[in-house]
């Protein structure tokens, strides 16, 4: 293979040479007819590049979602700036999908710190709105209540009041 | 030759005093709990005892441990930092007993005005305002009730023992008032021990303003300006400067705070370091709300401004024969921002392990942290990781230095090999970027409810992606599916792993 193609959001990019190793060099056609030359560095927390218009850094956190696609938490080193849930595509771009597919699974809330569970106001099966409170958590001695991320119906209720979770347990689940 | 100092504390406060201790030639003693073996604190003392397991009721807030440290150590001086038992009369009693040296006020001024019940009495007498509530701790709802409804709704329910927002909450009407009390005195008693609450009314568009005092114990009492905490979020302050941007419309407010509480604390022959904490109306209306009888968090700002080490003061005081210096003058503008291991658009903790962590420096930035790298962030005690405060001649050029700052800021959890993060640190560095970035932050329109008032503070950012990150996710996602790289540093470790395997190496 001659290359491979990548592609976030509205850039599409057409590697000439496939990157590869921690420290590198590539060719890369950024837009129809425009190729730069892009050097790169791997560290522990993200990456530097070395572009024809500057220095950049960034860190890169990796989530992977229900498909197993790795979706990227970028943060640009030395800036404000930032971006959620981006997801690169690399190779055919039709065979990858797309994210719609997710849009109908449940959505999972999960706890963001440890802490006990002090009520439970749902129940499984309610219809409820997105901000609504669904439970009561005690954290770092704080009374947290736990909202509804989104509007649906109330799945399984994986937690009893009294439980002590861990962080990122599922507490509840919520169906579109 | 100096007497030791036991800084019976932890984190960045203790690393802080310690600096001092160790400028004024004091030797330093510190203790650590079972979480903070390895915590930065310990490498600025000279000598560290072990007082507990993690939880803080077993070592940090342990009277019988922390002073059988002291004991052992042969410190002269018990320095208590924040927090902890920095506001514990009864600590200061053991340490007399004892024949150690408090840093901080006598027992019976503690009790005088850190008490809060106790403390309105007191300025009721002296006759400096305060908003509107209940006289004594209400011990039901239904007596609660009563009060609001003679000041009228919206009222605040506070715990008498509280700090810090917990065990209280605000209460629009009637209706939510029974609930409300319910949740909060269970709070209360979770966190301090003491569920009782008081009633008073909420002032709206309301600047929180305090006056730093330092007295020598004595009847001599000098204050250090003024301090502006408005920016809040869970009740908690996030943002703090001086000259406070309120009083500088009302430049006679802030001249009757200053007498108000040089008054008070003066009646009380405070010694040391204290803050009066004041509510400031749109109007230039202030309010007296409680003392804090110990070093702030926010101490630095007041540092930036005035020039004074005010640990030191403390020190020296303590020590004797030291005379109170006259007012110092207030000089630029300096503002601080607490960088917090919390999640930056629910402001919930979220403590976790480190990973790389790289804090601002450069002209006139102070950062005040116990991290330098790989660590942990403990779930056992209050996770603020930073604090970053700035000086420059004016306001303006204060916020627009802090900007640069905080750009230059970094704190990430460790990444596992596969690039997906190991823990749950998050940090609410995102949010003081926005922060500051915020057209009324800078133009100094401070109120309580900026942040509720500002949304998008506590957005998700939306930016477009640009073309050079496009370039760095596209490429980590190829060099990951190429798994033909290793991680360029080992991913840290949980601390015990990597000592137990230490420890198991040299045997």
């Amino acid at each position: 293979m001659s290359g491979l193609k990548s592609q976030v959001g509205p850039f599409k990019f057409q590697w000439k040479t496939v990157p590869h190793a921690n420290e590198g060099v590539a060719e890369v056609e950024v837009e129809p007819g425009k190729t730069i030359s892009v050097a790169w560095r791997k560290d522990a927390q993200g990456i530097c590049l070395l572009l024809p218009n500057g220095s950049f850094g960034f860190d890169l956190q990796g989530e992977p979602d229900d498909e197993g696609r790795m979706l990227y938490h970028l943060t640009q080193r030395g800036t404000s700036h930032e971006w959620n849930s981006v997801l690169p595509i690399v190779g055919d771009v039709k065979a990858q999908g797309t994210r719609e597919g997710s849009q109908n699974k449940a959505l999972r809330v999960r706890a963001q710190m440890p802490g006990k569970i002090l009520r439970v106001m749902v129940e499984s099966g309610q219809d409820i709105v997105k901000d609504q409170p669904i439970l009561v958590m005690e954290a770092m001695k704080m009374e947290n209540e736990i909202r509804a991320i989104q509007s649906g119906k109330v799945g399984q209720i994986k937690v009893a009041v009294g439980q002590t979770v861990e962080t990122g347990a599922d507490l509840i689940l919520i169906q579109n | 030759m100096k007497h030791p100092v036991l800084i019976a504390n932890r984190g960045e406060i203790a690393i802080r005093i310690a600096k001092t201790c160790r400028a004024l030639g004091f030797p330093t003693v510190g203790v650590y709990s079972e979480a903070d073996r390895f915590s930065e604190h310990l490498r600025y003392c000279d000598r560290s005892y072990f007082v507990g397991a993690a939880p803080p009721q077993e070592s940090y807030l342990n009277v019988e441990r922390v002073l059988a440290a002291a004991k052992a150590s042969g410190a002269r001086f018990v320095h208590p930092g924040y927090g902890f038992l920095s506001e514990r009369p009864h600590f200061v009693e053991a340490c007399q007993k004892e024949g150690l040296i408090f840093v901080g006020p006598s027992a019976e001024s503690m009790r005088l005005m850190g008490d809060k019940i106790q403390a309105r009495s007191t300025v009721d007498r002296l006759k400096v305002p305060r908003v509107p509530g209940s006289p004594g701790a209400v011990q039901s709802a239904a007596e609660a009730k009563r009060f609001a409804s003679e000041i009228g709704y919206p009222i605040l329910l506070k715990a008498a023992a509280g700090g810090g927002g917990k065990g209280m909450r605000r209460v629009d009407a009637e209706a939510d008032l029974a609930s409300a009390f319910e949740g909060a005195t269970r709070e209360a008693l979770g966190a301090f021990g003491d569920g009782s609450m008081y009633v008073e009314k909420l002032i709206l568009e309301p600047h929180h303003v305090e006056i730093q005092v330092f007295g020598d114990g004595k009847g001599g009492v000098i204050h250090l300006g003024e301090r502006e905490c408005s920016i809040q979020r869970r009740h908690q302050k996030v943002w703090e400067e001086s000259p406070s941007p309120i009083l500088n419309q009302y430049p006679k407010t802030r001249k009757a705070m200053q007498d108000a509480a040089v008054k008070i604390a003066q009646h009380v022959h405070y010694a040391g370091a204290g803050t009066f904490e004041f509510i400031v109306d749109a109007f230039g209306n202030f309010y007296f709300l409680e003392m804090n009888t110990r070093l702030q968090v926010e101490h630095p700002v007041t540092e930036w401004v005035t020039g004074v080490d005010l640990v030191a003061w403390q020190l020296l005081l303590a020590e004797g024969n030291w005379t109170l210096p006259p007012i110092p003058e207030v000089q630029g503008s300096a503002i601080e921002v607490r960088l917090y291991a919390e999640d930056p658009i629910t402001f919930l903790p979220a403590p976790g392990a480190l990973g790389k962590i790289h804090l601002p420096s450069g002209a006139f930035v102070r950062t005040d942290s116990a991290f330098t790298g790989p660590g942990e962030v403990s779930v056992h005690y209050d996770p603020m990781i930073s604090k970053i405060s700035v000086w420059a001649p004016t306001r303006i050029e204060a916020v627009a230095r802090l900007r640069a700052a905080l750009d230059e800021a970094c704190v990430q959890p460790p990444l596992k090999a596969d690039g997906t993060v190991q823990g749950s640190l998050r940090t609410n560095l995102s949010f003081l970027k926005r922060l500051v970035r915020n057209e009324d932050v800078i133009q100094g329109n401070t109120t309580t409810d900026l942040i509720p008032k500002h949304p998008e503070l506590t957005r998700p950012s939306a930016d477009p992606i640009s073309l050079e990150a496009a370039l760095a996710a596209s490429l980590t996602q190829i060099l990951r599916q190429n798994q033909d790289f290793t991680p360029t540093e080992t991913v840290p470790e949980r601390t015990w792993t990597t000592v137990t395997r230490r420890e198991g190496l040299r045997r």
